[in-house]
């Protein structure tokens, strides 16, 4: 049963692995391998999931309503039946955004305090 | 050839797995047991094309972790989900509505328990014998009177007279106290004459009366009539022991030399038909302003306490706890072992002086024994240890709770408190319902320190699950 919180703000902050795995699905349906990939490739392999991690965090994710399981297949003669995808609820969509905000001020704050270069990925902003 | 012996290693790889798959809960297994196998076949298959068998092996080795990790939080997420369930049965504690409650436990108790002991502590009634005293001798010092000069000298030596062995020996021996304290105070045995002694002389209170040759003999006792023959008997006493010591000067030819006194009994005590004591309206108001203010503390800290739990239970907070998973999805970390022991122990405390009330009161109901002329004076010391071991037994469970380094010393000083009732119980001799009253107030406070170690142990292990 999805959680009744509908605020971004009362799930954050988010752990890195549960902010990858809705980075990953921001995309995009995907089912738990292709995220598994998704975080991989992204991170560098620097975050390693194992199957209960991944599978432990999509329970919750399913049961707080920021993600849906999708019944629909972008390939059915590609893709192996058993496996379950998943994609980014509204609610899940406007929390990545808010944690990204949130990671993206603290980035801003550390600049600020010259403590890192200003990236050139924030200079026009995180509001997509 | 590799990629028989790479089908081979997967599938037998994904057998153990998914008998391995066991150690999850059976709903999280049936629901999301296909899938978390499919990821670790597709994961087996990309260790072994990267690294061959050292990849397997350290792949392996996370999966391994991963497993033992998430299966333990299943399973606490399983077991708070039912706790969950359970607490929506319970009613929901608020700040205000714990602090009335318990506010008005903490004033009832006191204040029905100080009526109760008021109601049940024995009438103390009280009769005077008033003499006068004049020196026969009075070559160096005038005698007092209304109109002389008055001499606290000669009165402090008088009144020491009045309270002397041999004055009160006589009194002992002609109202026959041995006897009648005996069955009273010690079942059916004779008491020592000492103990006799000891009894009367604080059962007496001697009073000058102002400008005057009159001295007051006051005697206290539960029943009127022996209150009365108290005074009377310790006047004709005093008055016998100048007349023996002048017959003794006079045996020696001494009578010219010597100053003696000459006693008079002007008034004999009468039975009084109104106690003295227990002061019914002065013991309940005090009870009320006792009971208000250790109401205000037992509610206050309850109510802080709430406010605590809420804040340790909030999955947003920073807690210890919470930090290790994801902030929003802590059902498995929020459960908390421990954070009722506070509870708990605040509890218990009250718990433990309400079963001592409880056997208070059957001891005065039942009249088991009854207390030593002037005895309730006690009562406040009682009281006050009470207190002193109670505050040690909250300290105690509350270092354990925080896990302070000086629970170990509270324990101690409050266990060498318990044991200390049984000893000054028994070193002092309290009649009846005072022994009774250190025993219950002992067994209450050691049963309350008991429980509280009882329960850190259990917390401890419960954390040391957790963790």
């Amino acid at each position: 049963m999805p959680s009744t919180k509908t605020n971004p703000d009362d799930v954050l902050p988010l752990t890195p692995a549960v902010f990858h795995i809705l980075l990953a699905l921001a995309d995009g349906e995907r089912h738990g391998y292709a995220i598994m990939q998704e975080v991989k490739q992204s991170t560098d392999d620097r975050i390693k999931m194992g199957p209960g991690t991944l599978y432990g965090t999509i329970k919750r994710l399913l049961k707080a309503g920021l993600v849906k399981e999708t019944d629909e297949r972008p390939d059915p003669d590609l893709d192996d039946e058993r496996r379950r995808y998943y994609q980014l609820t509204g609610l899940g969509n406007r929390v990545l955004k808010a944690e990204a905000e949130r990671l993206a001020a603290l980035v801003e704050l550390a600049h600020g305090k010259r403590l890192i270069g200003r990236p050139a990925a924030f200079t026009g902003g995180l509001h997509a | 050839m590799l990629e028989q012996m790479e089908s081979k290693v997967v599938q037998r790889s994904c057998r153990l797995y998914q008998r391995l798959l066991v150690l999850y809960p059976r709903n999280h297994r049936d629901e999301y047991g296909p899938a978390i196998l499919q990821l670790f076949r597709d994961q087996c298959r990309d260790a072994w094309a990267e690294e061959r068998m050292r990849g397997l092996i350290g792949f392996w080795f996370r999966a391994l972790v991963d497993l033992l990790k998430t299966s333990f939080l299943e399973h606490l997420s399983n077991l708070n989900r039912t706790m969950h369930m359970l607490s929506t049965f319970r009613p929901r504690f608020t700040p205000l509505s714990v602090f009335l409650p318990v506010f008005a436990a903490a004033f009832l108790l006191v204040v029905i328990g100080s009526t109760v002991i008021t109601f049940l502590i024995p009438k103390t009634y009280l009769s005077t014998a008033r003499v006068t005293v004049e020196q026969s001798n009075s070559s160096s010092q005038a005698v007092s009177g209304p109109d002389s000069e008055f001499d606290p000298n000669f009165l402090k030596y008088e009144f020491e007279v009045i309270q002397s062995h041999a004055v009160l020996t006589k009194t002992i021996d002609a109202l026959n106290l041995r006897e009648i304290w005996g069955r009273k105070y010690n079942g059916s045995a004779a008491i020592t004459a000492s103990k006799a002694e000891a009894v009367l002389r604080h059962s007496l209170d001697l009073q000058p009366v102002r400008n005057t040759k009159l001295i007051e003999i006051r005697a206290f006792s539960h029943n009127p009539d022996e209150a009365a023959s108290l005074a009377n008997g310790v006047a004709e006493a005093y008055q016998q022991y100048w007349h023996d010591h002048r017959l003794e000067l006079a045996r020696r030819g001494e009578t010219a030399s010597a100053a003696t006194s000459t006693v008079t009994i002007i008034d004999i005590a009468l039975p009084d038909t109104r106690p003295i004591g227990p002061n019914k309206p002065l013991n309940i108001t005090f009870g009320v302003i006792v009971g208000l203010l250790l109401g205000f503390i037992s509610g206050g800290i309850s109510a802080g306490f709430i406010v605590w739990k809420r804040t340790y239970d909030d999955p947003s907070g920073s807690t210890p706890a919470a930090s290790s998973v994801p902030a929003a999805f802590q059902d498995s970390a929020s459960l908390k072992p421990g954070a009722n022991l506070l509870m708990w122990i605040i509890g218990s405390f009250w718990i433990s002086v309400g079963i001592t009330f409880i056997i208070l009161i059957f001891i005065f109901v039942l009249k088991i024994g009854s207390p030593p002329p002037g005895g309730n004076a006690l009562v406040p010391l009682v009281f006050l240890l009470l207190e002193g071991s109670g505050v040690l037994t909250a300290l105690a469970g509350f270092s354990l709770l925080r896990e302070k380094p000086w629970a170990k010393i509270y324990i101690g000083i409050a266990a060498l408190v318990v044991a200390s009732w049984s000893a000054f119980g028994s070193l002092f001799p309290f009649p009846g319902p005072f022994r009774y009253l250190f025993g219950a107030f002992g067994l209450a406070s050691l049963c309350t320190l008991v429980l509280s170690f009882a329960t850190f142990c259990r917390t401890r292990s419960h954390q040391t699950e957790l963790s």
